[in-house]
């Protein structure tokens, strides 16, 4: 009751509904003003930075570049740069699709089981999600070297080593690792909302299970596929230490440019051009996934 | 009771000794409640450092001193541009401070007569550490021992995964690149960057790059890669690790190092005093001692093991290329915008 | 249900090759970090205590203690301005909302390695790169979504009637606030509070930027030593983190299993 206390002499000097009226108007009518603190903070020290990076592409040159929209013609011209580019791009997209495709039937066989099975797939989820993104990229250096368990294993059963460390499959799969929660808690989420007595309803009405499935189950599935996707794609397109460690200068990904065009060179306006078309590019994805999920949802209340 | 007590003073006072005078302790300023920070290339190296120079030199003087990764160049004048400089004495190499003394580095006044003249070059650095990009190998892989660092190009011969440093510290690649392609030693210098990246590029599916070192060097070690173009001290470590690996000296390019203070750095009294302690013979020695890269001084020869022998570069002086530092001071932005590009695709 | 039969052993024998996926490289740390020699080569070929015994150095405790200071400040700071980003997103009508919320997620699509360099070179201008401060406060501008996803979302099934109850009693607002709004979102805040100590935890690529020779986290130093020197410490540490994740993962599901008991299907 201590709390009240303020607001005992309050309510008493104004003994009509005035009081309780101003506290309603506050709660509904200000509330505008509890963002001010979290806008200056990103401002400050989010879009700043930010900004200042990007508006070094066109404030800052390295020989040969002089001026102008140089560094922007630098980026594009390099063959190398687009090469960086697209592969960054096809990494991100295979990860999200490879999570699809391993999140969906872990988080739908979670909706189903029992409820010690569904806690015991969800610490394992837990556990590998919180132990460190560092030391499992490390873990996977150790497995997949050329003499580490993975290859003895493959020797053991008769096929020759391959090498795994320094490729884009290393990192494929140190980023599919990092980012398969990412896909399968939204999913979860939205998997155990569903009510499955529509399939069964569609499967009395003569659908096949895989029919009704199909048709019935995946469509109100699409919000959560559709929520971890964006969320794995746009994460995965940022990813830097992963492909650090596990891939090699020859399987840049863009990050990775960026980085070194600042560790080696100084040239902040390559790294700004960089950054600029990284970050336009996302954009332009999460914008088209907006309007995709408009017009899908659209497309379903029609019918 | 207080006979032992007696007896173990006088061990540790012993022993504090012996870790301070042999450093020429007589000559060591006061600097207690000062600090400075080191910041040296990493790995085994600066821990032996650490055991050999700053340890000691922290004992002595009472100075605290704070340890990090050298920055690259760019990194150290981006601090410098914002008048934020938080490296008080880097280890780079010698080229980067010729080139950039009384700009990005700060001359220092300091007795140079230990210092061997034809590694003393410039007004700022102290010379240090003097190393070999030589060409390792697991011995087990090959048949025949590779006889010259150009063998790494030798994929015919010598068939098997290979592997190299990337980004900053590339030095070495392009030279071994151009004796495999029969340029004479005497001419590599200039390099032909065209002709270089050629060479490369026809064996670059053999060839892995590599961001660090020590990735190269247990890789080279745990049997990752069959060869690999590395320091000579990552090299000695890889074969503590696996007695199987070998190195080649022909052909080796040879750099060393410069110890420097940057411009606006903000602890320059404890930092000079560091460098001139590192600019004895008996301070450069003990290390030496510990790890086998080359000296910058003058004086006696340092002991060393027998395996230590055949890792340290003085053991190979005729064999040895040495890096034209001017070249590499004017074009390494170039090399290394090349090299990128060479690999990225 | 015959043509489904396929999917009856798939579907688990998936899950658990997924399972084992997850935890494979969590399992195999772990004896990486009793070996005895310089290398990360899998199974060790001598076994050694040693590598706890490096722990005790203070380069090791100083980077772990800095990292958990950093971690709780973070997630305090974040808890602060992540609750009242939820009221105003939840509660306020203005079109400056849609805008905070794109605002608040943005560090996540804008690659780290922009937000580092860019950060760096603020920081480094008002000197507070290897500082607390500006460690918390990075780590703040990425930690902060976790906080405010889950409180907007209590936030919007709280039933508001019971304020305006509270308010007619004449409750002021900020005893209204403290008595009956924040006890209902204070799981909420709790859960991404700790979700933002995890991220704070864990950031590296801000960190390698930020950290100076006297300040560093522990994050840092891992990876220094992964990258710079072989040294099997990295999986020492490692175990202890293992070790701690788990049991926390246990506690916390096993609470959560006594709370809802009624969620038994």
């Amino acid at each position: 009751m201590v709390g009240n206390a303020p607001s005992t002499p309050h309510a008493l000097s104004r003994p009509d509904v005035g009081g309780a009226r101003r506290s309603l108007r506050f709660l509904t009518g200000r509330w505008w003003m509890v963002s001010v603190p979290i806008f200056l903070f990103l401002g400050v020290f989010f879009v700043y930075p930010t900004l200042l990076i990007i508006v070094r592409a066109f404030t800052h040159f390295n020989p040969p570049e002089t001026g102008g929209l140089d560094n922007m013609a630098w980026f594009f011209e390099n063959p190398a740069n687009v090469t960086i580019l697209a592969r960054t791009f096809l990494v991100a997209l295979a990860c999200t699709a490879i999570s699809v495709l391993i999140a969906f039937p872990y988080a739908y066989l979670m909706t189903i089981v029992s409820a010690r099975w569904r806690t015991v797939m969800m610490g394992i989820l837990l556990v590998s999600m919180f132990f460190g993104i560092l030391l499992r990229n490390f873990a996977w250096v150790v497995i997949l070297q050329r003499q580490g368990p993975l290859n003895e294993l493959l020797g053991f059963i008769g096929f020759e080593r391959i090498r795994f460390l320094g490729t884009t499959w290393a990192v494929l799969m140190g980023m599919t690792h990092v980012l398969f929660p990412f896909m399968a808690l939204p999913l979860f989420a939205v998997l155990r909302g569903i009510d499955r007595r529509l399939v069964l309803a569609a499967q009395s009405l003569g659908a096949t299970p895989a029919r009704a499935f199909r048709q019935v189950y995946i469509p109100l599935a699409m919000p959560g596929i559709f929520a971890g996707s964006l969320l794995v794609f746009v994460l995965a397109l940022g990813f830097y230490i992963t492909p650090a460690v596990l891939g090699s200068p020859r399987q840049a990904l863009l990050s990775q440019l960026m980085y070194a065009q600042f560790a080696t060179n100084a040239a902040f306006g390559r790294a700004g051009a960089m950054a600029l078309v990284l970050i336009v590019v996302t954009l332009a994805f999460v914008l088209l996934a907006n309007v995709l999920q408009r017009r899908g949802k659209a497309y379903g209340e029609k019918r | 009771m207080s006979l032992k007590t007696t007896r173990t003073m006088i061990i540790a006072t012993a022993a504090l000794g012996f870790a301070v005078l042999p450093a020429g302790a007589q000559s060591l300023p006061d600097l207690k409640g000062q600090s400075f920070s080191f910041a040296g290339f990493g790995g085994d190296l600066q821990k032996n450092q650490d055991e050999a120079w700053l340890k000691p030199f922290a004992a002595a003087t009472g100075v605290r001193i704070d340890q990090a990764d050298a920055p690259s160049l760019a990194a150290l004048k981006t601090q410098q541009e914002a008048n934020n400089v938080g490296i008080d004495v880097i280890e780079i190499e010698s080229s980067t401070v010729d080139a950039g003394c009384g700009t990005v580095f700060q001359e220092v006044n300091i007795d140079r007569s230990q210092l061997d003249p034809a590694l003393d070059k410039n007004k700022c650095g102290v010379a240090v550490v003097k190393f070999s990009f030589v060409l390792a190998y697991n011995a087990e892989k090959f048949e025949t021992a590779p006889t010259s660092v150009a063998d790494f190009f030798n994929v015919e011969k010598f068939p098997g995964v290979r592997a190299a440093r990337s980004g900053t510290s590339n030095v070495g690649l392009l030279e071994a690149a151009l004796l495999a392609d029969g340029v004479e030693p005497s001419k590599i210098y200039p390099i032909d960057l065209d002709r270089a990246i050629a060479k490369i590029g026809s064996v670059k599916d053999s060839i892995e790059m590599k961001d660090s070192f020590a990735v190269l060097q247990d890789g080279l070690a745990n049997g990752e890669f069959d060869m690999a173009l590395i320091p000579n001290g990552r090299a000695l470590n890889a074969a503590k690790t696996n007695p199987a690996i070998k190195v080649v000296y022909n052909g080796a390019v040879t750099l060393y190092d410069n110890l420097a203070i940057p411009t606006g750095a903000k602890n320059v009294e404890a930092a000079t005093a560091f460098l001139q302690y590192t600019a004895l013979h008996s301070t450069q020695s003990a290390l030496t001692e510990r790890f086998p890269y080359g000296m910058g001084t003058r004086g006696d020869a340092p002991k060393l093991d027998e395996q230590s022998a055949a890792f340290f570069p003085d053991t190979y002086a005729d064999q040895l290329l040495v890096q034209d530092n001017a070249w590499w001071g004017e074009n390494e932005q170039t090399a290394n915008d090349r090299l990128t590009a060479l690999f990225a695709q | 249900m015959t043509n489904a039969s396929p999917s009856r052993w798939l579907l688990p024998l998936v899950a658990i090759l997924t399972g084992f996926w997850l935890l494979l490289p969590l399992a195999v740390i772990v004896p990486i970090s009793f070996s005895g020699e310089n290398s990360f080569h899998f199974p060790p070929r001598t076994w050694t205590l040693e590598r706890y015994m490096h722990l005790a150095d203070p380069t090791w405790f100083s980077a772990a203690s800095n990292s958990i200071l950093i971690a709780l400040a973070t997630a305090v700071l974040s808890a602060v301005l992540g609750t009242f980003a939820a009221f105003s997103i939840t509660r306020s009508r203005s079109l400056a909302v849609s805008l905070l919320r794109a605002l608040i997620l943005a560090p996540q699509a804008v690659p780290i390695i922009i937000f580092g360099l860019g950060l760096y070179l603020v920081f480094l201008r008002w000197n507070i790169t290897g500082t607390m401060a500006g460690f918390v406060i990075a780590h703040t501008v990425l930690a902060v979504p976790f906080v405010v996803v889950p409180v907007t979302a209590a936030l919007e099934t709280f039933d508001r009637s019971l304020e305006r109850a509270s308010a007619s009693l004449g409750a002021g607002p900020l005893a209204t606030f403290v008595q009956v709004t924040f006890p209902s979102i204070r799981p909420a805040v709790l859960s991404g509070m700790f979700l933002a100590f995890l991220a704070s935890f864990d950031e590296l690529v801000v960190a390698l930027f930020l950290n100076s020779p006297s300040f560093g986290t522990l994050p840092v130093l891992l990876y220094r030593r992964m990258t710079d020197s072989i040294d099997p410490t990295v999986a020492a540490v490692a175990t202890i983190e293992l070790l701690v994740v788990v049991s926390g993962v246990i506690v916390v599901l096993i609470l959560q299993g006594r709370k809802s008991p009624g969620e038994r299907s």
